[in-house]
């Protein structure tokens, strides 16, 4: 049992000795392959974002990018003093919170129950993964219908048939984020569950087996095997979620506008209302490096906890 | 049998002659002398922005007719259409790269913010040359110049916002049409909604954005003109948070309370003329194009008779101040020397020589506002009604519906206030006071207009002053 880890620990071992012979010769065709992907990347990656950290200390002159003037951290200062800075920020964290509460552990409770399944597996495989084929667009302008506040909306004629009363899903402030995370989830849990749903495949079934010669219940298999075999794809597609929505930007635009108030401004809604509406693209940039900064700092965590679970 | 033949075949000759008599009316003619020559006969290729639908073929082929005549004209002069409707998220990158058509068309809103980054060329020396400034209305040209009076559009068309109405709705509460006072206007508002069915009295826009667009008229109407003020030293001050602006929203908050059963929409993100075309408001506001025009040009199955079409209520001091909107045409100034004085030539030849005028008119109806859409005046004086009894033809909208539009119109009682500055800031931050009045009912209007303006001045105003 031992055997396999040593191996791997030889060759991480050995892994910085690798990296630091760059062989020329012998490489040099593998690096003309790559040369298009780099060149792209460059182009249409990597200059923009230099680009947008040098407008970020600037005064951008759209018309003549050599006149723009440099402001030292003016953008930033407006930045930080706007008073939609704390709401977007607060709205980001809020989200995040509420998208581990709410939608992450669907394609995990989903998959399970799939996995479980003895007959029509795939049948409801393709039923749960359906909303992921649907462009997103249009998915939020149906739950949009879904979520009309009229007496005769599809929810509220829902909630009214069973005693409730009509509520305002995108209007009240205390329901307009789970209003949209319930989107959010809907639209993205059959791609997580399909990654879940892969995991799953590689667990031995001997383990299930061993376990009912034991007695356990089907409760105690999920518990004992089934939860601590995907607990590190969990933490993975966790931290990728959160990587995501903190990047709201589509319901916001499409179904709120940011509101109601400021309910759903966020980071990029708010860059993007600095940069195309207000034409301040220094401060929108300065939104965007802030942006980056955050979203670097969440990928390293992405990386290393991917790089752990690895191991 | 024979004098019934008779009738039917007189009959036929006036049906086959109508349209000849119609294309008979005289262009109006506008007192301009176009050049012989653009930029001395030497070469010139030069982009014309034009939003015409995909569906749209017959304009589209018209529109490359007129390009057409004009290579004829000037021969040195290569035109190309180019489809671009204005988008702030391609604008943006189409002037950074260089690649903005030589003429594009804006939205009313974005004149004064492109003339501050660059983007468009000085027209002054060409307007002077043609006479420009004397055909155009000035309160347009106005609002297309700087602080210096240099001129940087042609202006296309443009519209006041107002209030239209559901006619059936409101006659069956006994009026004709929606009240002329503010106070009168909440009053109606409140008799003929009908919350139990979903019916509002009144919808405007009440959230994001557009809420606070649609507040900022509200509050020009109860006399707030100044919002924002521009102390001419480059800083501002927040001036939102007393006054006549706490009198508009307080105008909002008793359409909401005392009860959440009220004359306002209960989707706090609808459209409101969605609403009242769907049977869910009596009244709304909007700008004629946006509205009316805008359904009689993409949905020409809904009945516009149904709909009547007015101008603002009457602030204090009896005038209706609106938000001004539309489009207009501008020549980028990244263009060579060349290129701009074609773009001009064009522009002016397409729009006011006599020939070109009727199909420019004719486009301009199919794609941007139909003919009769109750719209502000494009030309100075006497031209403005040369070109309105000139259009009569075009027109098949309802325009006996819109009639007292047009009648604050001729008594001079609409007044075009410009966006105050920092206008999409602003716009977000009274949204969220919006949402909290109309969602909360304890919420208290004056304090919350207060501590709104108070961080608004010091979260944007103050940090951007002398930027």
């Amino acid at each position: 049992m031992t055997l396999p880890l040593r191996k791997e620990r030889t060759v991480a071992a050995e892994m910085p000795h690798y990296r630091s012979q760059i062989r020329w010769r012998e490489q040099l065709v593998a690096y003309l392959f790559l040369l298009p992907a780099i060149a792209a990347f460059t182009v249409f990656a990597w200059w923009p974002i230099l680009n947008s950290i040098v407008m970020s200390f600037q005064q951008v002159d759209l018309m003549d990018a050599g006149a723009s003037t440099w402001i030292g951290f003016r953008n930033f200062e407006r930045m930080f003093a706007d008073p939609t800075f704390v709401a977007s920020w607060r709205n980001s964290f809020e989200f995040a919170g509420l998208s581990i509460l709410i939608g992450f552990f669907v394609p995990v409770f989903v998959s399970i129950l799939v996995n479980e399944m003895r007959a029509a597996k795939s049948f409801f495989r393709i039923v749960y993964f359906l909303p992921s084929v649907i462009p997103p667009l249009i998915g939020i302008l149906v739950w949009q219908l879904i979520y009309s506040p009229q007496p005769g909306g599809l929810l509220n004629q829902v909630v009214i048939g069973l005693g409730g009363t009509r509520a305002g899903w995108l209007q009240d402030v205390s329901l307009v984020k789970p209003s949209i995370l319930v989107i959010m989830t809907w639209g993205g849990f059959g791609a997580t569950m399909l990654i879940y749903l892969a995991a799953l495949q590689d667990l031995p079934i001997e383990l299930y087996e061993a376990a009912e010669i034991d007695g356990a219940r089907p409760w105690d298999r999920i518990r004992f095997i089934t939860l601590p075999y995907l607990r590190p794809t969990m933490l993975v597609l966790l931290i990728v979620q959160v990587l995501g929505i903190v990047q709201i930007f589509m319901e916001p635009l499409v179904l709120t506008e940011g509101g109601p108030g400021q309910a759903t401004m966020t980071p990029v809604f708010t860059l993007y209302r600095k940069g195309f509406l207000n034409g301040d693209y220094g401060l929108a940039a300065a939104w965007s490096v802030l942006l980056m900064i955050v979203l670097g700092a969440l990928s390293l965590v992405y990386l290393r906890v991917t790089r752990a679970t690895q191991q | 049998m024979k004098r019934f033949t008779l009738v039917f075949v007189f009959c036929l000759m006036l049906i086959a002659v109508a349209p000849l008599a119609a294309q008979d009316v005289t262009p109006p003619e506008f007192p301009l002398t176009l050049p012989d020559t653009i930029a001395e006969g030497r070469d010139v290729s030069i982009t014309i922005s034009a939003c015409i639908g995909e569906d749209q073929e017959q304009q589209r082929l018209d529109f490359d007719a007129q390009l057409a005549r004009f290579m004829e004209v000037y021969p040195n002069v290569t035109v190309e259409r180019t489809q671009y409707c204005f988008s702030p998220e391609s604008f943006a990158a189409l002037v950074a790269g260089g690649t903005l058509p030589t003429v594009f068309g804006v939205p009313a809103t974005e004149p004064q913010r492109l003339i501050a980054q660059g983007v468009p060329a000085n027209l002054s020396a060409a307007f002077e040359q043609f006479g420009l400034n004397d055909i155009y209305n000035p309160t347009l040209l106005a609002l297309l110049s700087d602080a210096e009076g240099n001129v940087y559009g042609f202006p296309e068309f443009s519209y006041a916002q107002g209030i239209g109405w559901d006619i059936a709705a409101l006659s069956a509460a006994g009026y004709d049409a929606p009240p002329a006072t503010w106070e009168e206007f909440g009053a109606v508002a409140q008799e003929v909604a009908d919350p139990a069915a979903g019916l509002a009295g009144f919808a405007m826009f009440l959230s994001g954005g557009g809420g606070g667009w649609h507040f900022t008229n509200l509050a020009y109407g109860f006399g707030a003109t100044e919002l924002i003020r521009d102390n001419g030293d480059g800083t501002y001050t927040a001036v939102y948070g007393e006054g006549a602006a706490v009198e508009a929203m307080q105008f909002l908050y008793d359409l909401r309370w005392p009860d959440a059963e009220n004359a306002l929409p209960l989707d706090l993100a609808s459209n409101p003329t969605f609403e009242t075309v769907d049977g869910r408001a009596v009244m709304f506001m909007s700008p004629a194009d946006g509205s009316i025009g805008w359904l009689h040009v993409n949905m020409p199955d809904v009945d516009l008779t149904r709909f009547g079409y007015t101008a603002m209520p009457q602030a204090p001091d009896g005038l209706r101040y609106t938000l001004t909107g539309g489009s207009h045409q501008m020549v980028f100034a990244g263009a060579s020397a060349d290129q701009q004085e074609a773009a001009i030539v064009f522009q002016v030849w397409r729009t006011l020589s006599p020939g070109e005028f009727a199909p420019s008119r004719a486009i301009f109806h199919a794609t941007q506002a139909g003919a009769g859409t109750p719209v502000l005046p494009i030309f100075a004086g006497e031209l403005q009604a040369a070109v309105d009894a000139f259009d009569q033809q075009f027109i098949t909208m309802p325009v006996e519906n819109y009639q007292g539009f047009y009648d604050a119109l001729n008594a001079g009682e609409i007044v075009l206030v410009p966006e105050p500055p920092f206008a999409q800031d602003f716009y977000v931050a009274i949204a969220e006071v919006m949402t909290t009045v109309l969602t909360d009912e304890s919420a208290d209007v004056p304090a919350l207009m207060a501590a709104n303006a108070e961080a608004f001045q010091t979260g944007i105003l103050d940090p951007a002053a002398g930027s």
